[in-house]
């Protein structure tokens, strides 16, 4: 669509044996934005005020794959900066994921369609 | 539009242009309330241009290559209009929308705070003479957001999450599903599956039910209500033949409109301060102030507006603006508007009175300031 633009990435993120983790997403530059979550082919309920839980207690996610996509909807006047901080927590660190992208007109859309392979 | 809406606009459009030539030639020296409002760019104003095109550098980069290239010269530039936002130059990545539902006074300054520079020839071929304006303007304070714009925030969010959601689904059904069990074993490396996965993702991005789900996100105009004080300034100086060292301070204009919206109310205060070194008659502190009740189909407002000149004469005189203004809506972008009360005093007439009755067409969705 026109004024859309898309970030795509792959991250590797390791995780602790039977261990969860979780993933929060912020959006910035003041617009407004959402995020879907599907780990290993199945659908994840996003907290939308914090972080998200990811696997159960016990759940060895070695090998798995997190897709993520957070959809920015330029509603500024002032800017047409869009930017998304993943952050994954839980693993054998804390990892911070910063992306950043200027819709190409106002009103445009950034989607932000992140890969996790958790090792 | 009803058939008796359009007989009664086309009676009234009859009246206005019988009306408009008396009326017209009557007011055009007095200050409205809107030529007194807060310019959005002070320097433009102070200078009196409109520039047909203005620079707008977004980022710190732009900003250096704008003045690199126009200073290369080694003379005031020419013709030249800019304008920046310090606070957008650079991105926010720590600002969400929810931090900017409500603002301190620092942080209202900082992300309202806007620059501006202009030049422009205003002298003759024989003393050729460029000008230059630099002007600010922020809003001390603006408000708060509206809960219905956070009501309308908090639903595309939910709704941008659901496309997600739908976005995800139909990548995996693609046969992004398969290419992440090879990923996460090892059967490809991440660039090839970068490449095959932006292949399925144009895919979709293109599908006619993903476009379905995506054309649900309605545009939100954030709206602020409560206590606003937006301020600016400009400064003049002029420079004999381009030249830095023969400048010349000439003109200063100082600009604050406080502001109060609140449910179908509008209060609106306007002060203007205008110096000009080589037109002191100009001199000048014009203040005043609107206030507006508003419902979707009329409108009724009292202005007052104030010229207080700095040096009063015989000719130049203390006067003020007082009319009543009621307006109605006839259809969705027309309105009736008739207005009433006591215009200034201006010179060679003793014409006082403002009686005027027009139509006016907007289709923004916000009609006052």
């Amino acid at each position: 669509m026109d004024g859309d633009v898309l970030v795509s990435d792959t991250n590797f993120y390791q995780v602790k044996q039977n261990t969860p983790i979780f993933f929060e997403a912020r959006i910035g530059n003041g617009q407004v934005g959402g995020t879907a979550l599907r780990l290993n082919g199945s659908s994840i309920p996003v907290n939308p005020t914090g972080p998200t839980k990811i696997g159960q207690d016990g759940q060895d996610l070695r090998r798995s794959v997190l897709q993520s996509i957070t959809t920015v909807k330029d509603i500024s006047k002032t800017t047409n900066n869009t930017s998304v901080e993943h952050t994954l927590s839980g693993g054998l660190s804390t990892e911070v994921f910063p992306y950043a992208i200027k819709v190409k007109k106002d009103k445009g859309i950034a989607r932000y369609f992140i890969t996790y392979v958790l090792s | 539009m009803t058939r008796h809406h359009a007989f009664l606009v086309s009676v009234l459009a009859a009246v206005a242009v019988l009306a408009a030539p008396r009326s017209v030639l009557g007011q055009t020296e007095a200050p409205t309330l809107a030529s007194l409002r807060t310019p959005p760019s002070p320097a433009f104003t102070v200078l009196g241009i409109e520039p047909s095109a203005v620079e707008r550098p977004a980022t710190p980069s732009d900003v250096a290559l704008s003045f690199v290239s126009k200073l290369r010269q080694g003379t005031v530039p020419k013709d030249y209009a800019f304008e920046l936002s310090p606070y957008w130059l650079v991105s926010q990545p720590n600002l969400s929308w929810n931090d900017d539902v409500t603002r301190s006074v620092a942080e209202s300054v900082t992300r309202t705070l806007s620059l501006s520079v202009a030049t422009a020839e205003t002298g003759v071929t024989d003393s050729p003479l460029t000008s230059l304006a630099v002007g600010m303007r922020t809003m001390v304070t603006s408000g708060h957001m509206t809960q219905a714009t956070q009501d309308a925030l908090g639903a595309l969010e939910t709704m941008l999450s659901q496309s997600g959601d739908v976005f995800l689904r139909m990548v995996g059904e693609a046969g992004l599903d398969e290419l992440d069990k090879r990923l996460a074993s090892g059967n490809i490396t991440t660039a090839e599956y970068e490449v095959r996965k932006r292949e399925i993702t144009a895919l979709v991005l293109e599908s006619d039910e993903y476009r379905e789900v995506m054309s649900r996100a309605e545009d939100v105009a954030a709206k602020r209500e409560g206590f606003f004080l937006e301020v600016a300034a400009g400064f003049v100086w002029d420079f004999a033949a381009g030249s830095w060292e023969s400048r010349a301070f000439r003109k200063r204009g100082i600009w604050a409109t406080p502001s109060y919206e609140f449910g179908s109310w509008n209060l609106v205060g306007v002060l203007r301060y205008l110096d000009e070194t080589t037109a002191p008659n100009e001199d000048a502190l014009d203040w005043g102030g609107r206030a507006v009740y508003s419902t979707a189909d009329y409108a009724l407002s009292l202005e007052l507006v104030q010229r207080s000149p700095f040096d009063l004469t015989e000719t130049i005189r203390r006067s003020h603006r007082f009319v009543g203004i009621a307006e109605y809506r006839v259809s969705p972008a027309t309105w009736i508007i008739a207005s009433f009360g006591k215009d200034r005093v201006k010179t060679g007439t003793r014409e006082t009175l403002v009686a005027q009755l027009g139509l006016a067409f907007s289709f923004a969705k916000d009609r006052y300031f």
